[in-house]
């Protein structure tokens, strides 16, 4: 056969590529493969595999149930096998139904594959218990798992990245480590959007810890009818992962593991040292100042200080082995992951090391129990991002080109700007986070009566959290410096617990009725404690000693410490009934009871109800062949969201550390205050969502998809609107006060076919997405986004998508002073002394003098989309995921720098355009050069810039060894690729990264985030 | 049987958790609440450092004093990086601002934060049987002292504002604004009913250990000071003439520093010349930023950008080179005022020369941005390396109201009412060693006295303001007296009417 040759290149390629480590664990996994003893009698079979419609199929596995043994199938569709005679045959072919067939004597064998196309028998897990997909009423998604491990990133959740529609996933931040923003449909609050995440019964707000590889199922829960069951926490939609479990059969060893590097695809583009150098003579000369550099041309390119901090192939690996198996009785799922992920920016890092072990036992014919266990330990190393001034994403952008690294004496050069060095600012942070995580749960099935069984489940979660922060003493000028060393060291505890207790029944009348009905309690508490230390003054700086005993003033430390306790508990109950397959109907019900609430409001009532039909199954369909999934539902559901609300907002509490200082010699006396003010009355925010939703499948399932209407109506929202200056009240108090409307569209659609031996699927997704802020109680507006201490960016009326970007309109430039002149003839203050022609012109419709703020752009986007596709052929597979957002914008705040006229800061590339004199440009990003640039540096639209993107989110060829080669190996599976990840980006944005992120009222506000890298993996993935 | 039984702790283990739900939903704060927190004297000192917290906040005190104080008026320019920097501050002085300035509207809320813990004191413990009666009676006088001074800084900006002196409900958040002369008359009746109440200051001192514990607290010389100036800003000469001559006959604790620039230094905080102080304190390695911690920032915004080293090399300053006094300033000192250099910094001016903390000035850069004038540096709140700490973060106090204050009030008081203006006027100028003044127009020579003797004080804009020579500042007009109510206030209380500006 011909594989042979290119399945040792393969390995030899592999090997070159993913290097020694993932070498060895190779060798590691070949010999701890097993050896096959023949014993019984061996018989030789051959068959052919055809699909319904009679045609070949060639290139499907046909393997020995439990062992290595096997084959695929030839052009023909064909094979031959030696077998024993009780074996069982397991025919897969990707696409199609996998058939088991008993050997039983036989030798010739016809097998007919079915297409498993619609995945109309495939099982969905619902809230607190499972769904036949085919009668699911709700509007949930599924990802596969294996769509989940294709992508070579940190994360479960940035692996959901247009995986689905209605499902927003934003990175925001690049910094390894860090979990993106997730919205379903929109943003149902100004407060927490974060969807409820469910792992194996227990609720938890993020699952940056969990091993994508150990995912069983992951299903989205995006409307109320199908959330409602999660009450409460169910307002943002809810993603109930499960994980793995052992088969009966041979146990199973994987692996998977890859290496990989990364870099930054984009950063902004800036001018070389003698480009600055001439702009900043220029914009000295035009405010009447000598030029500072005498020949520019001389400066060539000169620092290049992103460059200077940041790493041009950052290492990039995971690691992952698995043991599952078990028997009738017992089974069981073992795994263990390495992850370690270096920042592109130097001294960012990310590591993490979790094991699992998932257990399932039938105990007695009535009784199974089982648990899933998890332990997580994770660091995470970062360096100052997301504040304006001195982060370190933004310093090597402001910093000046003509300014070196370091002195010729070896120590570093001083900004002429009082810009930190970031050189030295990165060499002198010391800031790791470390994480240990404990999550897991033991559950109890009993069958009590036929159809009746009780399921009880109790969860825990304990996570460890230990901050640590040294500041050690430098010095590069006067105003870049730390004279005195600090160390912090800051720990919280988060401990929480579940338990759930639900009885399920199901029975079937007559000859067409089918009903099932769940009832349970569940009880949830969360216990969250912190503290933290700040000493000074340690006797040195070497990194041996950073421990709070060898501080000179360990006793009088900055220290801080509390704790807050919620608690919830709920009723809830769920009956599903389906007439003929045809007419499906479900409704649920909650009660939570929730300690956050006011003494009178502590409970919320949360109902659904929803419908579905089945209109294929209908008689006159019978004969609409190219039909084969039509499904309409339609649903309508209320649900709570509390997930915003801190606890113990019902009083006004006490806070202290409002100090003041009085005596000579002075001391510090600590002071208190009451800066909120408390609401007993304050109560559950009620997100109602109407539903209507058509699935399809058509040309035998080839054409397959779904499409959704939905209307999320937000009421009684959760806001701490402002209230009056008047009341010197500084924390206002939690109201339910607000009222937000989502509507949108969502569109799946895949196409899945083959030409000859080559499959190929193509899909796509798209939402649309229009948010409204119907009410914001007694508020006008709620500002946020402050940049720079120089007014906020986002401004949240109603009438209009949350936090719109509010300011100046720049229309254009002042081209000669008659325009100026007539600009300002009605202003009562006359001409700004510092307008002159080059400077921008900001509307004034009224032509007052007073320029008009108004409503300059809307970081909400109206459209996310994703392509994806595969191909394969033989061996070989191909995929691509492609994600975009359209409509959007993003305030581009490190412009305040780059587009500055002074030529202070380095400067845009695109300032070389400048505004020269009449007629050279209108455009407000390209005002003059001029010292005084405040008339153009205010918060206005020269700032916004489209954001919207289209990305190449992952492209991944591999290649699976032929059975036949694999078998040889004593291995059932070895698949090895090559991945990318965000290889490139289509957009007009000139900032590192469109993908801004933010929440609540303030979003999409660029203060420099660190952007997302572009990575390439080289990967195996083998089982034996 | 079995699974009957089964069946059986199913149903309770499902109805258990009903049975104790109510009790679980509640979850004690760790904090306590106002409900029951003013249980003992101990307690109502707590929240009576906070009702002095908000003097030392960063958007208030720190910044808006000489913001608006000092670089709105013709003393100063505003400085810092460049015009963008701070470009709502370049708006207020240009008369320009407009109401989404947002130093206007933390200039608006900050004094109520104030007011609103002042009244949080005095209904908690006012009658309260569990607080002594002297402690109620102190507190009670302090608390309106302070809620006179937040309401002084509201008035003297915005002119009327809604009075509030007690803890609103929400019905009566949106309150309509008072008129100028209700918020004066308020503030008048809370320091007269204060004064009597309040300690003077030589009773601070332990006159065994001499320790002086409460220094910075109110004292009746301060609520007097502050009374004074309060007559002085509606104009009423007789009042204000005669409560600053009881004030210099009686109070002989006060008195001027013998150095005039001692006054600035570690040496005259909390001095003799001291009345009423804002009081700060670093703490070394603490790097906080703004309220996060008990320090200045004055020190940083108005430190040097540049200056030069031993070789005359200009290198990075320690400071942002904000509030530069201007040549209109330097040129009102007569030749041989001392003053002049304890309030100017020139280009190449060594300061503390000869020890440690020596440094030479450097004016390059704020030169160089754009003023049509020559700027300089400000030194009165120009403090030695010795004395830095991380940005917010130094220990000096701002000098809210000295006894020189005083004196000059006395003489402006008087050139009204016709009585001896040239006491106060002269006694300024002796402890610097300037003869008896030779001019003939008191008014010309009080004002003049005040600009030199409180310049970069934080006095200049209000002082041409209140005695109408506004039009001494560029883009100054009479509806410009007042500033404009920030837009969101507005939209927060429709009631709010907005100034004409």
């Amino acid at each position: 056969m011909n594989e042979n040759p290119i399945n040792g290149i393969s390995i030899r390629l592999c090997v070159m590529q993913i290097g020694r480590r993932l070498f060895f664990l190779l060798l590691f996994a070949l010999i701890f493969s097993t050896v096959q003893v023949f014993a019984q009698n061996e018989v030789n079979i051959a068959g052919n595999v055809t699909d319904i419609s009679g045609e070949t199929l060639p290139g499907v596995n046909v393997s020995v149930k439990g062992t290595t043994n096997g084959t695929i199938t030839d052009i023909d569709g064909n094979f031959t096998l030696t077998v024993l005679e009780n074996d069982v045959l397991v025919v897969s072919f990707v696409g199609y139904k996998t058939q088991e067939v008993s050997v039983n004597g036989q030798v010739k064998f016809e097998i007919v594959l079915e297409e498993d196309v619609t995945d109309l028998d495939e099982v969905v897990v619902v809230g607190y218990g499972v769904q036949k997909k085919s009668d699911v009423t709700g509007a949930i998604s599924t990802v596969k798992p294996e769509e989940l491990v294709k992508r070579d990133v940190a994360t479960v959740d940035q692996a959901l990245q247009g995986q689905m529609a209605g499902v927003t996933v934003t990175q925001g931040s690049g910094t390894p480590g860090e979990s993106p923003n997730i919205s379903i449909r929109g943003l149902g609050s100004l407060n927490n959007t974060s969807p409820l995440y469910v792992v194996d019964g227990m609720m938890l707000d993020d699952i940056s810890h969990i091993n994508a590889k150990d995912i069983e199922s992951l299903q989205v829960l995006k409307d109320a009818s199908a959330s409602a069951i999660y009450g409460s926490r169910g307002a943002n939609g809810v993603i109930i992962l499960t994980t793995k479990k052992g088969k009966a059969g041979q146990g199973k060893v994987s692996f998977s593991g890859y290496y990989g590097v990364q870099n930054f695809a984009h950063t902004p583009e800036l001018t070389t040292a003698s480009e600055w150098g001439m702009l900043n003579n220029e914009a000295l000369l035009a405010s009447g100042q000598a030029p500072l550099y005498n020949n520019p041309e001389a400066l060539g390119r000169g620092t290049d200080w992103l460059d200077a901090i940041s790493k041009k192939n950052a290492a990039i690996q995971s690691y992952d082995l698995s043991f599952s198996g078990g028997t009738d009785k017992s089974t069981y799922f073992i795994s263990g992951q390495y992850f370690n992920q270096d920042g592109v920016i130097n001294k960012t890092n990310y590591e993490r090391l979790s094991l699992r072990v998932n257990t399932e036992h039938q105990i007695k014919d009535w009784l199974k129990v089982g648990e899933n266990l998890t332990v997580t330990n994770s660091s995470q190393s970062t360096v100052l991002e997301g504040d304006e001034w001195n982060n370190l994403l933004i310093t090597p952008l402001n910093m000046e080109p003509v300014t070196p690294v370091y002195n010729e004496d070896g120590s570093y050069a001083a900004s002429k700007n009082q810009v930190n060095n970031p050189v030295a600012a990165i060499d002198n942070t010391f800031n790791k986070d470390k994480s240990f995580r404990v999550l897991g749960n033991v559950y109890a099935d009993v069958t009590l009566l036929k159809g009746l069984t009780f399921k009880t489940n109790f969860g825990a979660n304990f996570a460890f959290d230990e901050g640590n922060d040294y500041n050690p003493v430098y010095y590069v000028s006067n105003t870049d410096k730390n004279d005195v060393n600090t160390l912090f060291k800051g720990h919280d505890k988060e401990t929480s617990i579940s338990w759930t207790n639900t009885m399920n029944y199901h029975t079937t009348f007559g000859e067409n009725h089918d009903f099932s009905a769940t009832a349970g309690t569940d009880y949830y508490e969360q216990k969250f404690e912190w503290d933290g230390t700040t000493v000074s003054n340690l006797p040195t700086d070497d990194e041996k000693y950073r421990v709070i005993d060898n501080s000179r003033n360990k006793k009088v430390a900055n220290s801080y410490g509390s704790f807050f306790e919620n608690r919830q508990i709920s009723y809830l109950a769920r009956v599903n009934y389906a007439y003929n397959g045809r007419y499906l109907l479900t409704a649920n019900f909650r009660a939570d009871g929730s300690s956050k609430f006011g003494s009178n409001e502590k409970w919320g009532y949360f109902p659904s109800f929803s419908a579905g039909w089945r209109i294929v199954e209908e008689d006159f369909m019978d004969g609409v062949d190219w039909v084969s999934n039509l499904k309409l539902r339609a649903g309508w559901g209320q649900i709570g969201n509390q997930g915003a609300i801190p606890a113990y907002t019902q009083s006004t509490l006490a806070s202290t550390g409002l100090n003041y200082v009085f005596g000579i010699p002075k001391s510090i006396i600590s002071g208190s205050a009451f800066q909120s003010l408390g609401n007993d009355e304050v109560k559950w925010e009620t997100v109602e969502t109407t539903n209507l939703g058509l699935d399809f499948g058509f040309f035998r399932g080839r054409l397959s998809g779904s499409v959704e209407y939905y209307i999320k109506n937000t009421r009684d929202m959760l806001l701490t609107p402002p209230v009056p200056g008047q009341t010197g009240i500084e924390t206002p108090p939690w109201l339910n006060a607000g009222e937000m409307k989502n509507t949108g569209v969502e569109l799946g659609l895949n196409w899945q076919d083959r030409i000859g031996q080559v499959r190929y699927s193509i899909g796509g997704n798209i939402t649309t997405i229009n948010n409204e802020v119907v009410s914001l109680g007694d508020a006008s507006q709620i500002d946020d986004g402050d940049f720079r201490s120089s007014g906020n960016v986002n401004r949240t009326v109603v009438g209009r998508p949350v936090s719109n970007f509010y300011g100046l309109v720049a229309e254009g430039l002042f081209q000669n002073w008659e325009e100026i002149n007539v600009y300002y003839q009605n202003a009562a203050d006359g001409v700004p002394d510092n307008v002159a022609p080059g400077d921008i012109r900001y509307r004034d419709a009224d032509g007052d003098g007073e320029y008009d703020y108004d409503f300059i752009g809307s970081p909400i986007p109206e459209l996310t989309y994703a392509f994806n596709g595969s191909i394969s052929y033989r061996g070989f597979d191909f995929n691509f995921l492609l994600n975009g957002v359209y409509s959007i914008d993003v305030y581009n705040g490190p412009g305040y720098y780059q587009l500055s006229s002074r030529a202070y800061w380095n400067t845009a590339k695109e300032r070389l355009n400048r505004w020269t004199g009449e007629g050279s440009t209108n455009d407000p990003r390209n005002a003059r050069m001029v010292n005084d640039d405040s008339h153009n540096t205010r918060i206005s639209s020269r700032y916004i810039e489209d954001g919207s993107y289209l990305r190449i989110q992952n492209v991944q060829l591999g290649y699976t060894l032929p059975e036949s080669v694999v078998a040889k190996l004593k291995l059932e599976s070895l698949r090895v690729y090559v991945s990318g990840q965000n290889l490139y980006t289509f957009t007009e944005y000139t900032g590192y990264d469109p993908e801004v992120g933010g929440y609540g009222t303030s979003i999409g506000l660029d203060r420099a985030t660190y952007p997302v890298p572009r990575t390439i993996t080289f990967g195996m993935n083998l089982s034996f | 049987m079995k699974k009957l039984n089964i069946l059986t702790i199913a149903i309770a283990l499902i109805t258990l958790l009903g049975s104790c739900s109510q009790d679980l939903l509640d979850t004690p704060a760790p904090n306590i609440s106002d409900a029951s927190f003013f249980t003992s004297d101990e307690a109502a000192y707590d929240v009576l450092v906070g009702v002095y917290d908000p003097l030392s906040r960063y958007n208030y005190s720190q910044i808006h004093e000489w913001m608006i104080g000092d670089v709105v008026s013709d003393d100063a320019e505003k400085g810092g990086e460049g015009h963008g920097d701070w470009a709502e501050c370049q708006d207020l002085k240009n008369f320009r601002a407009n109401t989404e300035n947002s130093i206007l509207l933390a200039r608006w809320r900050e004094p109520y934060v104030g007011i609103n813990r002042a009244n949080k004191l005095i209904e908690g413990i006012d009658g309260n049987e569990n607080i002594s009666m002297d402690v109620q009676k102190r507190y009670i006088a302090e608390a309106k002292f302070l809620r006179a001074w937040y309401y002084f800084h509201l008035v003297k900006v915005f002119g009327g504002v809604p009075i509030v002196t007690s803890v609103l409900q929400p019905s009566e958040f949106t309150l309509p604004r008072n008129t100028e002369a209700e918020v004066y008359a308020q503030i008048e009746k809370d320091l007269k009913e204060a004064a009597p109440e309040l300690p003077f200051k030589t009773e601070f001192k332990d006159p065994v250990t001499l320790i002086d514990q409460e220094a910075g607290r109110a004292t009746r010389g301060a609520a007097e000071a502050m009374l004074i100036k309060m007559y002085v800003f509606q104009e009423k000469w007789s009042e204000a003439a005669t409560l600053a001559q009881s004030f210099i006959d009686n109070y002989d604790w006060y008195d001027l520093e013998e150095n005039y620039a001692d006054v600035f230094t570690k040496k005259g905080e909390n001095g003799v010349e001291s009345i009423f102080e804002i009081q700060h304190l670093g703490v070394e390695g603490d790097d906080e930023w703004g309220d996060s911690n008990d320090g200045n920032v004055t020190a940083i915004y108005q430190g040097s950008r540049e200056l030069y080293n031993g070789d005359g090399e200009i290198v990075s300053g320690w400071g942002w080179g904000f509030n530069l006094p201007t040549q209109d300033l330097y040129d009102e000192y007569e030749d041989g005022d001392l003053r002049r250099e304890a309030t100017i910094i020139d280009d190449k001016d060594v300061l503390w020369e000869g020890s440690d903390d020596e440094e030479i000035i450097c004016t390059k850069h704020i030169n160089s941005i754009g003023y049509d004038a020559k700027v300089y540096h400000s030194k009165k709140y120009y403090i030695p390396a010795s004395e830095r700490l991380n940005m917010s973060n130094s220990s000096n106090n701002w000098r809210a109201i000295r006894f020189a204050d005083v004196l000059l009030w006395h003489a402006e008081a008087n050139a009204h009412t016709g009585g001896d203006w040239e006491y106060g006027v002269n006694r300024v100028r002796a402890r610097v060693g300037l003869d008896p003044t030779s001019s003939a127009d008191a008014l010309e020579a009080v004002y003049h006295e005040r600009r030199v003797e409180l310049a970069m004080e934080g006095h200049r804009y209000w002082d041409l303001v209140r005695t109408g020579r506004g039009n001494l500042m560029n883009g100054y007009s009479d509806n410009k007296r007042l500033m404009p109510i920030p837009q969101a206030e507005i939209g927060l209380n429709p009631n709010l009417e907005q100034n004409p500006y």
